[in-house]
């Protein structure tokens, strides 16, 4: 099982909710938008390359017509091994919480 | 509409440092976040500060992520380069790891030990516990504290919050039936267990009632000794055990991390109270404080300096000479010398020690650049194929840098293991205080990392730059030549010249000292060692910083009766008493003898000198070969003195000493009427003077009386086995006083091979320093040699085919390495001299010496070692292959 860090969880996740529009800076937004995180597109782009050498996501760059509007990007997608990666991340965080978030809640709220 | 440009500032520092595959990618999304910021504040600096906070981050992380990258690939690379050249050559990795291996650890050792000594003490806030002591201004030493020094700085101090004293000794401890047996106490003030502030693990530490005159004996006992001598046992607290004579309560027992101040295991109240003695009289004692709330160490040693001062007015005959002083507690512990002086000393060893670990990276420096050589092909391809000089530099850094790695990692294992030992070996000695580890530190690990990269870029680095100073066509003309585009230059030679010569005088002198201490001595000593049994004894109520001469009468009758027990014992056929003994090298001094034909013959150097108790001859059954034994009534008269045999015939020609007169020699400044001369009144045979070098064992021996402190060491001869013995004699001594401690009692054959040890360890030193200088030369002759046959390898191919003779090559191969080392045993030779005449000739413990013929049989050694050392590259040099030569490159 490829062990995930908590913000390349949080990019996967990205990646797999913005499916054919998933690139650095959709990527951020989601990530600022969902999380209140405030990540550099530094952070976003190194990531992603360490991810991809892992064979986790697979990245091509998007054509654009000639002399279209803006500029070309560079879209991400979850590989099968990335997508079992998350899902196993996912599943062992939810076993372990199982239950406890009332108690947790109430810790919190002291 | 366009889109909105960002700050133009930031946005050149992005465009400037965001590298990399991904950084079109990552500079349009700084750029559309942006445009996306703007369209949805309008503010400006809002979005232009989020705008510099997106560059930032990225050129930190893209950075970051680049070196990591680079280093993991490119480092990593040139790392496993550098372990298989550990492998490939395995003699230079030999020789450097020796050398780097002892260099490193060598120079960081000192700096690791002071650290260990100064560290803060292990108890809560140590690093404000500090010492409190006077200095003498004439003698430069520090003096122990008096119980009135302790009394006025408790009274008087503002910077320190508390103050307190202690007084180490060793003591016998008894409990229950069991036998008396030593162990390290000290008297403490009730304050110094506050002022430390470690709480016990069982029961309570002193307070100020048991300081009381007439309060309960109590004491606090170590966790050691309550877990080994009193098997932990739960009932210890309100137990009875006989600290000395006296019956002690025991009322707490501290942890074992805690040992103040040296390895103490036995702590009572210091009852002593100032009143009862003179000012500056009394019992020795460390006095430590601790520093108040807010004031430093400068500001404590400022109010002592004062104190003194007022003190000086009132007792001006005690504290004229003195300073007073608050000190680190460590310095104040160890009576270690004035701070400026010793970090003084202390910087000028270290700067000793880097320079010599420079020459030991310059050695290694030498075989790098030899083997750097025979790549310069490779070296030149990789060049010609893109590598930068940065790479091929960066590579051979890294190679180098593996080797001192490997070398120094081996090293500290090594130098831990060496110190844990020592430390061991010296703990009961009670020689360093307790809070002294020398296992390593991070501070001496990170410390010798350092070096090891110093030590990289001098044998990596400056060999790397030599090898590729030239251009890429240069150096390819020249490898397809069969010829290297380096040279050795004249920094080599000063090195091998100056090793050949260090490692020749190391090596002469490590000779005389093995042979002085390794030779079976038993035959010169004149008695039979194996009957007799050796043994310091202490009492601990003689105080040993104190010059007081009350305790001379209580100590005689010790003595006496410790004499009268052992003569009573069926087993005991003799007995002495004295300071030095004999098979012991005594005290050598030069003397000057009065003969009849002149005052003073020319001074004799190094007679055996010896304080014996007034019956020693009679009591070891030592006859008086002429004249008489000591009298009772010779210590109180004119000084006399009992020659050997040695004595009168090596120095009087075979004449009659007795009635003759002879004195030491003294200070320069010592007037001629105040020499003391001792008139010679007996004579005795040979009796274990200086049993290393017969050629001087001349002895004089001198009585004291009974209640000297001198007189500390007995002798003991016996009918059977002496290790049998000594049971025995810690009962006697036991008997007469429980509270005397008898100090490594051995036969006094274990006594001498144990003294003989330490400078046999010494011998073999000098030897191993020796033969580190001699591997360093001859590894810097070998790479010398090895580079020229590589060099010239076409050259001798074709001389080789034309018909040289075999000697007409050895001189082109070896014609520079001989001439070096032809010079360093020249230079060598005057070095060994030098070292001899400092070192052995004026020292009479050693064999004697014949130096022309030493220096000789050194020079034989030495060159014999150095043709050895060049032998493989020469013959290396012999068999080059014609048509393999031609073939090469």
């Amino acid at each position: 099982m490829a062990n995930l860090g908590e913000f390349e969880q949080l990019i996967l996740f990205s990646v797999l909710q913005l499916e054919d529009g998933a690139y650095g800076l959709a990527i951020r937004e989601r990530i600022e938008e969902r999380t209140g995180r405030v990540v550099s597109a530094g952070a976003i782009y190194t990531t992603l390359g360490r991810l991809e050498r892992r064979g986790l996501v697979s990245s091509r760059t998007e054509q654009r017509p000639a002399g279209g509007p803006g500029r070309p990007r560079k879209l991400y997608r979850l590989r099968p091994d990335g997508a079992r990666a998350l899902r196993d991340a996912y599943t062992t965080i939810q076993k372990m919480a199982g239950g406890t978030l009332s108690k947790l809640s109430e810790l919190a709220e002291g | 509409m366009s889109a909105p440009r960002p700050p133009r500032v930031w946005s050149a520092i992005a465009r400037l440092l965001v590298r990399g595959s991904d950084a079109p990618f990552i500079l349009s999304d700084l750029d559309e976040a942006y445009g996306r910021d703007m369209e949805r504040d309008g503010r400006r600096g809002w979005a232009g500060r989020r705008y510099a906070a997106n560059v930032v981050g990225s050129v930190l992380r893209v950075g970051f992520d680049r070196l990591v990258s680079v280093f993991t690939h490119g480092a990593w690379l040139d790392a496993k380069l550098g372990f298989r050249m550990l492998t490939k050559q395995p003699l230079l990795t030999v020789v450097a790891m020796l050398a780097l291996g002892l260099g490193i650890p060598a120079t960081v050792s000192l700096r690791h030990l002071l650290d260990a000594i100064y560290r803060p003490l292990p108890v809560p806030e140590g690093e404000r516990v500090v010492g409190l002591r006077y200095w003498d201004l004439e003698r430069s030493a520090p003096v122990m504290s008096s119980l009135h020094d302790y009394e006025t700085w408790r009274a008087s101090l503002t910077t320190v919050a508390a103050v307190a004293a202690v007084r180490p000794y060793s003591v016998n401890l008894r409990s229950g039936d069991s036998r008396p047996a030593p162990v390290s106490g000290a008297d403490i003030t009730a304050s110094g267990f506050d002022l430390l502030r470690v709480p016990p693990i069982l029961g309570r530490t002193l307070d100020a009632r048991d300081e009381q005159a007439g309060a309960p004996a109590v004491v606090v006992i170590g966790e050691d000794l309550w877990r080994g001598r009193f098997a932990s046992d739960p009932e210890i607290l309100g137990a009875t055990v006989h600290v000395g004579r006296e019956p002690h309560t025991v009322i707490g027992v501290m942890p074992s991390d805690f040992e103040f101040p040296f390895h103490q295991e036995v702590w009572r109240p210091l009852r002593d109270r100032a009143a009862d003695h003179e000012v500056g009289e009394g019992p020795g004692l460390f006095v430590f404080a601790r520093l108040a709330d807010e004031r430093t160490l400068e500001e404590a040693d400022l109010e002592v300096g004062l104190v003194a001062e007022r003190l000086v007015e009132e007792y001006p005959e005690v504290y004229e000479r003195l300073s007073g002083r608050a000190v680190t507690l460590a310095r104040a512990i160890l009576q270690d010398g004035a701070e400026d002086s010793s970090a003084n000393e202390i910087r000028v060893i270290e700067s000793i020690l880097l320079v010599l670990l420079l020459v030991v990276c310059g050695n290694v420096g030498l075989l790098v650049l030899a083997r750097t050589a025979t790549r310069m092909g490779e070296i030149s391809v990789r060049t010609a194929l893109g590598a930068s000089r940065a790479r091929i530099v960066s590579q051979i850094f890294t190679e180098a840098m593996v080797l001192a790695l490997v070398a120094t990692g081996c090293g500290l294992v090594a130098a831990e293991a060496v110190a844990v030992w020592i430390s061991r070996l010296i703990e009961p000695f009670g020689f360093f205080p307790y809070w002294v580890d020398l296992t390593l530190t991070w501070e001496t690990v990170l410390t010798s990392l350092g070096l090891a990269s110093l030590a990289a870029v001098v044998a990596g680095v400056l060999p790397a730059l030599r090898a590729t100073n030239r251009g890429v066509q240069a150096n390819l003309q020249r490898s397809a030549a069969g010829r290297t585009t380096m040279r050795f230059g004249a920094g080599s030679t000063v090195l091998i010249v100056t090793e050949v010569m260090i490692s020749v005088g190391f090596l002469a002198v490590g000779g005389v000292m093995v042979r002085s201490f390794f030779q079976d001595t038993d035959s010169a000593l004149g008695f039979d060692p194996s009957r007799y049994v050796a043994s310091g004894v202490g009492v601990p109520w003689i105080d040993p910083g104190s010059d007081s001469d009350e305790h001379r009468e209580p100590l005689a009758e010790f003595q006496r009766g410790v004499l009268d027990g052992l003569a009573a014992d069926s087993e005991v056929l003799g007995v002495g008493l004295a300071s030095t003994l004999p098979g012991s090298t005594g005290n050598i001094r030069r003397i000057y003898i009065e003969t009849h034909e002149s005052l003073e013959d020319p001074p004799r150097t190094g007679a055996g000198s010896y304080r014996v108790q007034v019956d020693f001859f009679e009591g070891l059954n030592r006859p008086i070969l002429s004249g008489r034994d000591f009298a009772a009534s010779d210590v109180l008269g004119a000084p006399v003195a009992i020659v050997n045999e040695a004595f009168a015939e090596d120095w009087l020609g075979g004449r009659s000493p007795l009635g003759l007169r002879f004195r030491y020699a003294t200070r320069d400044d010592v007037p001629p009427d105040e020499y003391v001369w001792y008139e010679i009144v007996g004579v005795v045979g040979a009796f274990g003077v200086n049993p290393n070098n017969p050629t001087r064992s001349q002895g004089a021996y001198h009585p004291l009386p009974l209640g000297d402190r001198a007189l500390d060491s007995y002798m003991i001869e016996v009918a059977g086995d002496p290790d049998d013995f000594v049971p025995r004699f810690r009962e006697i001594v036991a008997e007469v006083d429980p509270t005397a401690t008898v100090v490594a009692p051995l036969s006094l054959v274990d006594r001498m091979r144990r003294e003989a040890r330490a400078m046999q360890m010494l011998a073999l030193g000098q030897v191993a320093l020796a033969g580190i200088a001699f591997l360093l030369s001859i590894s810097g002759l070998y790479a010398l040699m090895s580079f020229t046959v590589m060099q010239r390898t076409r050259e001798i191919g074709i001389r080789s085919a034309l018909g040289a003779q075999a000697s007409s090559i050895v001189r082109t191969i070896a014609q520079r390495a001989a001439l070096q080392l032809a010079m360093g045993l020249v230079l060598g030779a005057g070095c060994a001299w030098w070292m001899l005449h400092e070192i052995v000739v004026g020292d009479a413990s050693m064999a004697p010496i014949n130096v022309p013929v030493t220096i000789g049989v050194t020079l034989a050694i030495s060159a014999a070692i150095g043709v050895l050392g060049c032998a493989t590259p020469t013959i290396r040099g012999l068999r080059i292959q014609p048509n393999e030569a031609l073939r090469s490159d």
